[in-house]
């Protein structure tokens, strides 16, 4: 008897205690908000209650999805909260939460890399009419199929990009290189040469290799660009089967021995990369849409605005030119809520306007093919048409769900020969390996 | 027997209000700790892939458990945690225990330096990581401009490049982190210890090496074994500063246990091993506690 | 003559062995100083060169080597992030997030530390001076709970926290900070309570108090220095939390380590943003550590000496 009252005593000061933190955590939140408090207060009177819709989505992007969140909230009275999580966290954060039921969001980003892992678990609504066969072509097919997952669209195609390649025209004049020649990769160590002999810069390129996601700008696109690729369409390795592989590893180690590389590339990421060329480092750069953007037109990250410019990734001679792609996709959580509500603003972030805005900001390429005859975004967009180019040369890659995996052992493998650990040869053997074990688990 | 009765009676309250005082902190670690952990014991002996919910959870009993035991990259993950923790440990000790030796003396602005030691250790740990990333960065860190400025290098040496050196450098920002508040453990131990013996061995021409390994270290044992145990417990399960850092690379380098068992959870998804992975770490864990409680337990009875 | 000349050399050598004694002194101190000097560059190089960075142009941070010191500082970032945008940075809405940021971090530090300290030290009386069923099992038992990496158990606490409805609240941050910080409360607490002498209590027990009485009227005011330094090590630990903090809040109850993290490339890989979220972000836990540093050292000594 007595025990039992000492135990509900307990649950009483426990439940008293978990009161006070709630009524704190309750009290502290309209101060900041206080119109947005009143404002629900007051509308909600009317028939078609607004909403609070809420987003996943990364950072890079934050600037054109804070513009146009706010138009929409201002447009039809809902309101958006988007989560920004930094790239480096983005994917546990959104597994976590999906794994365990939505968390309370109605859309979350889908990166082309994570298409096949985040739909594997039926957690995304199709958003079928939201494309339809009509207005099919107005959308870059091969984003629109990226995101179409056993003939459901599970994701409104938001941006593409792709790995890209600038050059820093002062230092090829300086070094008396013209651009016009380099077409492969041996054209490219061949001006690294004179580069180097000239003393024009400190280093001629400088391939990232510190995360995963760095194969894109390494030795992910150079496989591609000499001709051959990681997977047939089956998700089958078959890099072991062909020289290319090898061959860029090689490429790779030889423009390092060399000194034509910056052998520091293996601790830095694509961001940092960008810093060195932004700063007249290196000439060239191998880097994400955004970042040989930024290093035309960021004045902060880039000193050099004025000579960076865009070319075609090397090819190995047969072709002219190859290299991953990336896209982004907003998809529509099957727990949401308020899904009308939330297709509208899926809607109205990818409409022409948004995309265009957001071309000639000059974060990422366009999903509508339209834009890509704008005149606004050509003359905005400094080299736009040479990027465009590259899209078409470029293929997504393999799609399935243990490709994050799969790119950890890619991006060992680089380091290892970076590092001087292993042959490329070696490598490659490693990661087939690699391969099959993933491939069985 | 009316004295018993009472005693016994009073020895019931006594248990009635004990309970009523651990209740609170019993349930609370009970629904945080206790229930999460059991769970995921749980969940290591079951086939989890987080990206398919709704494929159900067979159970595959130990298979788990092998199926680590049986990879390479596990057993890599264990000798560079092996290295990393004896590396830090002993780094951290020796380094805490000398300089705590030196600021045992009356010098002028000891208090300021003894409460600037707290720094390293008061700074988030994230903070820590995003400091020494820059601080070590191969272009533009700090490191390499300092011994560039002082004629120390021709080159920048980058120092997360290769496998040892950044495991070096990992090591080297987690000394700097936890060594000034071991150095601030020892340097309260050794205030403890009575003047008047060091002055009666200096009288039997005891030297400096003699009256340390004669007087300071017996007492400052324990001290010693507390820290050695609890930093080796908390550098066994080391990831904030790897994933900051160097995210376990370059070629695994720096990929401890703590860091693979998060790959098996986040990037390979497989909830069932990345557990597993888990709970076989906490058992080296549970024995270091072990040694740890079982050591006191001795002091305790020799005292 | 033998005595003589005994006696006088004794006494030379005295006088040189004083001699002697007191330029070794003066040696001694000097190299004392010496390394107290580089030890205190060692400690604080690291941080101060993120406060330099903080106030340094980008540029300026780029060079070869990087300028010691900024030739054109700028406060620009920190007033971006306490007062908001200024000319032309590219921070949409940063000053928002970081101040939410920082009140979360305060809110669940202060008042996990308050639960934490009040049920820590209720439960750490018990154990000292309570006959309890496998005492020290119970002691074991919390302290292994603690050493538990927190990656494993990440998907079954959301789930619970999901299940309380408290995903994204500065509530379900307070419960697990609560669950993870009390072991080392009653570790420290019970040791401490240890070395209150017992007849004090007594002699209040005897006056009629009850040991709930004893415990508010003359345990407590006698473990003070204890009880600051688990309040302060509590506090300290919440603020600094980053991976529970990272995957259990979003919008709402984000606190300000992982704030910090989000400047990597939101707003530009500005290394120097970043630092400044780091300097202000660790200031809290500064301060407190350096005004706190005499009982956290003694109390958390204690606590992990006199375990039991």
């Amino acid at each position: 008897m007595k025990r039992s009252i000492s135990f509900t005593l307990t649950l009483v000061l426990l439940l008293a205690i978990g009161i006070t933190a709630c009524q704190n955590a309750d009290v502290n939140e309209p101060e900041v908000d206080t119109p947005i408090v009143a404002d629900e207060e007051m509308s909600s009177e009317s028939e078609a209650e607004p909403v609070t819709i809420r987003a996943l989505i990364r950072p890079d992007e934050g600037e054109n999805v804070a513009t146009y969140a706010a138009k929409f909230e201002e447009m039809t009275g809902n309101k958006v909260e988007v989560d920004f999580v930094s790239w480096a966290e983005i994917h546990d954060k959104t597994i976590t939460t999906l794994a365990t039921g939505g968390g309370g969001y109605d859309i979350i980003f889908i990166p082309s890399a994570n298409v096949v892992e985040f739909s594997s678990g039926d957690w995304f609504e199709p958003i079928n009419d939201l494309i339809t066969e009509e207005n099919h072509g107005e959308w870059l097919a091969s984003v629109v199929d990226l995101y179409t997952v056993d003939g459901n669209l599970i994701a409104m195609p938001w941006y593409a990009g792709g790995a890209h390649m600038a050059y820093n025209a002062d230092i090829l004049n300086n070094a008396g290189v013209d651009i016009n020649s380099i077409e492969t990769w041996d054209d490219l160590l061949a001006a690294c040469r004179i580069i180097k002999e000239t003393g024009a810069a400190e280093f001629c390129f400088s391939p990232s290799a510190k995360y995963p996601g760095n194969f894109y700008y390494n030795w992910g696109s150079m496989v591609l660009s000499n001709g051959n690729d990681f997977f047939d369409s089956e998700g089958n390795p078959i890099f072991q089967n062909n020289d290319a592989a090898v061959t860029a590893l090689d490429f790779i180690k030889t423009g390092v021995d060399e000194g034509f590389f910056d052998p520091a590339g293996i601790a830095l990421d694509d961001y940092e990369t960008l810093i060195e060329f932004g700063t007249g480092k290196t000439a060239f750069l191998l880097d994400s849409t955004w970042a040989v953007t930024q290093a035309t037109r960021n004045t902060d990250l880039s000193t050099i605005t004025d000579s960076a410019n865009f070319m075609l990734i090397p090819g190995n001679g047969e072709i002219r030119s190859s290299g991953y792609l990336y896209a982004g996709g907003l998809g529509l959580l099957k727990t949401s809520e308020h899904k009308d509500v939330a297709k509208e603003f899926l809607v109205f972030l990818t409409n022409e306007e948004a995309q265009k805005q957001h071309a000639i900001q000059g974060a990422n390429l366009p999903t509508r093919l339209a834009l890509y005859e704008d005149e606004e975004i050509a003359s905005a967009w400094r080299g736009f048409d040479v990027l465009a180019q590259q899209l078409t040369f470029g293929k997504f890659p393999p799609q399935f769900d243990w490709f994050e995996e799969w790119r950890r052992s890619a991006a060992t493998a680089v380091q290892d020969v970076m590092a001087g650990r292993s042959t490329s040869a070696d490598a490659v053997n490693w990661l087939v390996d690699e391969t099959n074990r993933i491939n069985a688990q | 027997m009316a004295l018993a009765q009472k005693k016994s009676r009073k020895n019931r309250e006594e248990q009635k209000l004990a309970a009523f005082l651990l209740a609170p902190a019993i349930l609370i670690m009970a629904v945080v700790t206790v229930y999460p952990l059991l769970r995921s014991l749980w969940i290591s002996m079951l086939e989890w892939d987080l990206t398919k919910p709704f494929s159900g959870h067979p159970f595959i009993g130990f298979q788990n458990y092998l199926a680590i035991l049986k990879d390479p990259v596990f057993w890599q993950a264990a000798k560079v945690t092996a290295i990393f923790v004896i590396g830090a440990v002993s780094l951290e000790i020796i380094s805490g225990l000398l300089i705590a030796l030196l600021l045992n003396k009356n010098f002028v602005g000891r208090n300021l330096v003894r409460t600037l030691s707290l720094l390293p250790w008061a700074i988030p740990p994230v903070v820590n990581g995003i400091m020494w990333k820059w601080i070590l960065n191969p272009s533009y860190g700090a490191l390499n401009g300092i011994l560039y400025s002082l004629g120390l290098i021709d080159e920048y040496i980058i120092w997360l490049g290769n496998p040892i050196l950044s495991l070096l450098m990992v090591i080297l920002a987690d000394a700097w982190k936890e060594t000034p508040f071991i150095m601030l453990l020892f340097l309260a131990a050794l205030q403890t210890i009575p003047g008047e013996l060091y002055e009666a061995a200096e009288v039997d021409g005891a030297n400096w090496f003699k009256k340390f390994w004669n007087i300071t270290l017996p007492l400052i044992k324990p001290t010693m074994f507390v820290t050695l145990s609890l930093r080796t417990i908390w550098a066994l399960k080391s990831f904030d500063l790897i994933y900051t850092l160097t995210a376990g690379g370059p070629s695994n380098g720096t990929n401890v246990i703590g860091f693979y068992t998060y790959l098996k959870t986040f990037v390979s998804l497989d909830l069932g091993k990345g557990s597993a992975s888990a709970y076989l770490m906490t058992i080296v864990v549970m024995i270091v506690v072990l040694l740890y409680q079982k050591a006191l337990n001795q002091k305790g009875t020799s005292a | 003559m033998s005595t003589v000349l005994s006696y006088s050399s004794i006494k030379n050598k005295l006088h040189s062995s004083w001699k002697k004694h007191r330029t070794k002194k003066w040696l001694g101190k000097t190299i004392t100083y010496l390394f107290v000097i580089m030890l205190v560059i060692a400690i604080l190089a690291p941080f101060v060169w993120m406060v330099i960075s903080s106030i340094s142009p980008q540029v300026e941070l780029s060079a070869k080597p990087p300028h010691w010191f900024p030739e054109n500082p700028t406060l620009s970032r920190y007033r971006a992030l306490i007062f908001g945008s200024s000319s032309g940075a590219a921070v949409p809405a940063a000053t928002a997030k970081f101040l939410k940021g920082m009140r979360n971090s305060l809110v669940v530090s202060v008042i996990t530390t308050v639960i934490c300290v009040v049920t820590g030290t209720m439960a750490a009386y018990a154990l000292a001076r309570l006959p309890v069923l496998g005492k020290n099992n119970f002691m074991i038992g919390t302290l292994s709970a603690q050493m538990t990496p927190v990656i494993v158990i990440v998907i079954p606490l959301y789930l619970l926290l999901q299940q309380f409805d408290m995903i994204d609240t500065q509530r379900g941050l307070i419960l697990l900070y609560t669950g993870f910080m009390l072991p080392t409360v009653i570790w420290v607490m019970h040791s401490y309570f240890l070395t209150i002498p017992q007849s004090l209590e007594e002699a209040a027990l005897i006056d009629g108090c009850n040991h709930v009485t004893a415990l508010i009227k003359v345990v407590l005011p006698l473990s003070g220095p204890g009880l600051v330094a688990v309040s302060a090590f509590t506090f300290l630990s919440s603020w600094n939390e980053f991976f529970m903090a990272l995957i259990f809040t979003s919008s709402q109850a984000k606190t300000i380590t992982v704030v910090v993290t989000e400047f990597s490339s939101q707003f530009g890989v500005d290394f120097g943003l970043m630092a400044t979220g780091g300097v202000i972000g660790s200031l809290p836990p500064l301060i407190l550590a350096f005004l706190f540093q005499r009982y956290i050292v003694e109390g958390l000594t204690a606590g992990a000496l006199k375990g039991e």
